[in-house]
């Protein structure tokens, strides 16, 4: 262990010197060293949004891929997507997986629509006691799942197929019940309205800025944090350069829907989740434990954490986040069938947060990530429909986004490990 | 005082027949360090993780503070710290992170509910503690996953240090520390020790068991072989009841390190023999173990009447030391004092008589003077004057000038600059093993130079060595023989380095002369 001076880390007994301030150039050469030893970060998925967004935009560029109206329309089809995916990142953080999330996001769903309705001579429950119940009934799933999963030692996999399966029952069986047809449709304005209202231009710019000056005023504060503690601080001309890139790509994404029907209530609803859960998985130490049980469960246990509380609160954070997602999903519709929760919502759930960049074994990956894979994965269906192609060719263009997403995971694992940082 | 930990007749067995503890015992108190000491393979590391709450035993009981532990604790929330022989770190979590791991100070500032970490805080902290081990890291917000094994070891150490702990087990990491830290995670030890914190200090490396430990239990195939006081022991009887031998020609300067590995590879392979023995003595049943059970008793008792007759020697010797100085005193202060009175009411007389009475006054005042001489050099012999006042060293020093002048015979003195103050019974023991040395040089050996030798072997053991260039011992060189011979010169030297819990070695060296190695354990300076 004599080799601490020839180590890149640079660090060494205390006389070896401290952590300077980087220049730009050092910056930009650490990052770059980063990428060519194989940790991609967020870098695969932006590209990959950029060549599908180009393949889409040739092919279709006459079907109005590019329209305001598509635009929006997409926005519309990320919003489910992504607040189920939102959940799974938890669970596949842990190393583990939730396959019954689209079901359950149905029962929960159904839940709601079941209670708004006015039949028999009993009112209707208000929107947000029917949501309110909705979303205990997905907590409580979640919590069944984890305490079988934790307390038997059962795979997740094992017990979230055989979720899968019963909850998918349930649906048939609450929809059936109460509807000859197997459809029910959703009365309240309300819980109609999240997937089919939008905010009015001011309103568009007034959160707009919020968020903008919000983040400045984050980075600027951690930026004084760091240097009071003497801390290596990256150089102001990057904090600069994130704060504008923000400003630049929400300006513009806020713009071209103010071109249409402005921007959907859904979508900041998912903003409103993913920033919470952004905040608990990075700032809490819960969020803390979740990445540790997932990276080294023995390290988690040794230290001192309830591994097992984290492993449930996992479980029933996917199931929350899957009701979230059924509920937006439903509203969109306007409906909820025999066959909610069904067709390929469960794997693109799943493919989103994986194509995110969310490691399969555990330990990394982003929330924020749920948010870029369900982009991706809206994407791809959207100028796939816009085409008109048939669901097969949809399923082989899904599978093979899927494989690319994971092959460049495995191999910058590879290379990682080859270049020793993993 | 109650033990803070008290342990009780603790078993594991793996399987059916895999006894890896058998009925293991000892408390450990508050402010104390224990030392774990065993080969690998002893059950140390089995024993840490039983106390680390990883493992439950077989059978046994655990008690904290006078609280029975129920199997599978969470060791940090009883105030129970652990540092392990591998760092079990997160990867994907950063310096800071891993170092607070599990209870991170934070906002709200509660004692359950820090739902938010204070990076701040955390980030102050561990660069403080980081700073105290003498480490530092360029970017706290690093990875784990990228830093070399030391640094993680280094991680795992500034984890105990961000809590104040009532008990530390330290299963022994200096595998993976270079000296530096292995020393300086010796230094965090005895600091602990101030702050009354209880340390378990498992390792196999005798010099840091010797620099930090005040007791130390020996584990042998699972079993306690035995518990001693450190200071009353030496590196070879530890390593002998470690690896069971008692080995009486190991050399006592290259024995330590090349003699202990090897030691311990046959240990190792004795004890996978022992395994099938084991096996078969159970078979045999329990009529062999009955018959070791009554010698052991046998062997207890002798131990103990052993014992009472060196603490009764020990009593005369130091009532012979005290009845010396006395002796050395009245010598000095009345007798020489006397003479030289006498000499000086001569002197008077002298003035007034006659040329031949003068003469043979003169002869007479001379004669007194030798005599006051030579009364010096007995009050020298009884009590050296200069080790109360100048230390050991000097002492040697002044006394080897001496006997060099008086004998022709040359010394070559070599007194290790490191060492210090000893008790004084340990001085003046070294001094008289000196002395005796010395003079069997001069009466038996015929030599023309002499060399000796005193310097520290361990932090808590001195050795001396006294060489000579003379004929050598005789061929059948024997104790009892030489006592019977009247030569209570290596006799007495025998008897007190015995005293002292220490070992004596005498033998011809390879080319002409003798050698003498004493070897003697001292408490902490």
């Amino acid at each position: 262990m004599s080799e601490t001076a020839n180590n890149p880390v640079k660090a060494g007994p205390i006389e070896a010197g401290g952590g300077e301030q980087q220049t730009l150039n050092e910056y930009i050469k650490a990052w770059w060293d980063r990428i060519r030893a194989g940790d991609l970060g967020s870098l695969p998925i932006i590209i990959g949004l950029i060549v599908i967004i180009g393949i889409f935009g040739y092919l279709a560029i006459d079907k109005n891929f590019f329209s305001a109206r598509n635009y929006v329309n997409l926005l519309l089809q990320v919003s489910g997507i992504a607040s189920i995916a939102i959940g799974v990142v938890f669970v596949l953080l842990l190393g583990e997986i939730d396959l019954s999330i689209a079901f359950v996001g149905a029962v929960g769903s159904v839940t709601m629509t079941l209670l708004l309705r006015t039949g028999e001579g009993e009112p209707a429950w208000p929107w947000w006691a029917a949501v309110g119940a909705a979303m205990l009934v997905t907590l409580a799933i979640g919590l069944i799942h984890g305490v079988i999963i934790t307390r038997a030692g059962v795979p997740s996999f094992v017990v979230t197929l055989a979720g899968l399966l019963a909850w998918s029952g349930v649906v048939l069986i609450l929809t059936t019940q109460y509807s000859r047809a197997g459809t029910i449709v959703i009365q309240d304005p309300v819980v109609k309205g999240v997937a089919n209202q939008f905010l009015s231009p001011f309103w568009g710019w007034a959160v707009y800025a919020a968020v903008v000056v919000g983040f400045a005023i984050t980075e600027f504060y951690q930026r004084a944090v760091k240097s009071r503690q003497n801390l290596a601080i990256k150089p102001i001309e990057v904090s600069i350069f994130q704060i504008a890139a923000l400003a630049l790509i929400a300006g513009g994404a806020v713009y071209y829907a103010n071109q249409d029907r402005g921007v959907p209530v859904s979508i900041m609803i998912v903003l409103v989740f993913l920033f919470f859960w952004l905040f608990v998985a990075n700032r809490t130490r819960f969020g803390r434990y979740v990445y540790a049980v997932g990276g080294n469960p023995e390290a988690a246990r040794r230290a001192g954490i309830n591994v097992q509380m984290i492993r449930i609160s996992c479980f029933m954070i996917s199931s929350f986040m899957a009701g979230v997602g059924g509920i937006i999903l439903a509203s969109r519709l306007g409906s909820v069938s025999t066959n909610t929760g069904g067709g390929n919502l469960l794997l693109n759930s799943i493919a989103a947060a994986v194509i995110g960049g969310t490691s399969l074994f555990g330990g990394t990956g982003r929330v924020t990530s749920a948010l870029l894979g369900a982009l991706v994965i809206a994407s791809v269906e959207n100028g796939m429909g816009l085409m008109g192609w048939n669901s097969g060719v949809k399923f082989v263009v899904n599978g093979l986004v899927l494989l690319a997403a994971v092959l460049v995971d495995a191999y910058s694992r590879r290379s990682r490990a080859s270049s020793g940082i993993a | 005082m109650n033990p803070l930990l008290k342990i009780q007749a603790l078993s594991k067995t793996f399987g059916d027949s895999l006894q890896v503890l058998q009925k293991v015992s000892f408390d450990v108190h508050q402010g104390e360090v224990v030392g774990l000491a065993g080969t690998s393979g002893a059950g140390k590391s089995v024993l840490t993780s039983i106390l680390a709450g990883f493992e439950s035993p077989s059978s046994g009981e655990i008690f904290l503070e006078g609280e029975k532990l129920i199997n599978h604790w969470q060791p940090r929330e009883l105030g129970i710290e652990i540092i392990h022989q591998e760092p079990e770190l997160v990867d994907q979590l950063d310096i800071t992170s891993n170092i607070f791991l599990g209870y991170e100070p934070g906002w709200p500032n509660n004692r359950r509910w820090q739902v938010v970490p204070d990076n701040t805080r955390m980030d102050q902290r561990a660069s403080e503690i980081l700073e105290k081990i003498g480490f530092r890291f360029p970017n706290l917000r690093e990875e784990v996953k990228n830093l070399p094994a030391e640094q993680r070891q280094i991680l795992a150490i500034a984890r105990v240090m961000t809590r104040e702990p009532r008990l530390l087990i330290i299963d022994d990491p200096s595998d993976l520390l270079s000296i530096r830290y292995q020393e300086k995670l010796l230094e965090l030890i005895t600091e602990w020790r101030s702050l009354s914190t209880a340390v378990i200090f498992a390792s196999d490396n005798l010099d840091h068991l010797f620099t930090v430990t005040d007791r130390i239990v020996v584990l042998r195939n699972g079993e306690v072989v035995d518990r001693v006081k450190t200071d009353e022991t030496t590196r070879e009887k530890l390593v002998s009841s470690m690896v069971g031998t008692r080995s009486e020609n190991l050399t006592p300067a290259i024995w330590a390190l090349d003699r202990y590995y090897r030691a311990r590879q046959q240990a190792e392979n004795l004890q996978r023999q022992q395994g099938f023995l084991q096996k078969d003595l159970q078979t045999q049943g329990n009529l062999n173990q009955q018959l070791v059970e009554e010698l052991a008793i046998q062997v207890r008792a002798l131990d103990e009447a052993n014992l009472s007759l060196q603490d009764a020697q020990r009593r005369l010797m130091t009532e012979r030391e005290q009845e010396r100085k006395h002796l050395a005193r009245e010598l000095h202060d009345q007798v020489i004092q006397d003479l030289l009175g006498t000499n000086y009411q001569i002197e008077a007389v002298e003035a007034s008589a006659d040329e031949e009475l003068s003469r043979s006054l003169a002869e007479i005042r001379a004669s007194i003077r030798n005599m006051v001489d030579d009364v010096r050099r007995i009050c020298g012999d009884l009590r050296p004057p200069t080790i109360d006042s100048l230390g050991l060293s000097a002492a040697i020093n002044s006394h080897v000038r001496d006997w060099s002048n008086r004998t022709g015979i040359q010394v070559e003195l070599n007194i290790s600059p490191k060492l210090s103050r000893l008790p004084e019974a340990i001085e003046l023991s070294v001094f008289r093993i000196v002395q005796e040395g010395l003079n069997n040089v001069w009466r038996h050996a015929q030599a023309q130079k002499a060399q000796i030798i005193l310097e520290p072997t361990s932090p808590r053991t001195l050795l001396l060595t006294i060489q000579d260039d003379g004929v050598g011992l005789p061929e059948n060189f024997d104790l009892a023989v030489l006592s019977a011979g009247g030569h209570y010169g290596v006799l007495g030297i025998s008897e007190r380095v015995a005293l002292l819990g220490g070992r004596l070695q005498l033998k011809n060296r390879p080319t002409q002369g003798t050698t003498m190695q004493v070897e003697i354990p001292h408490p902490r300076a």
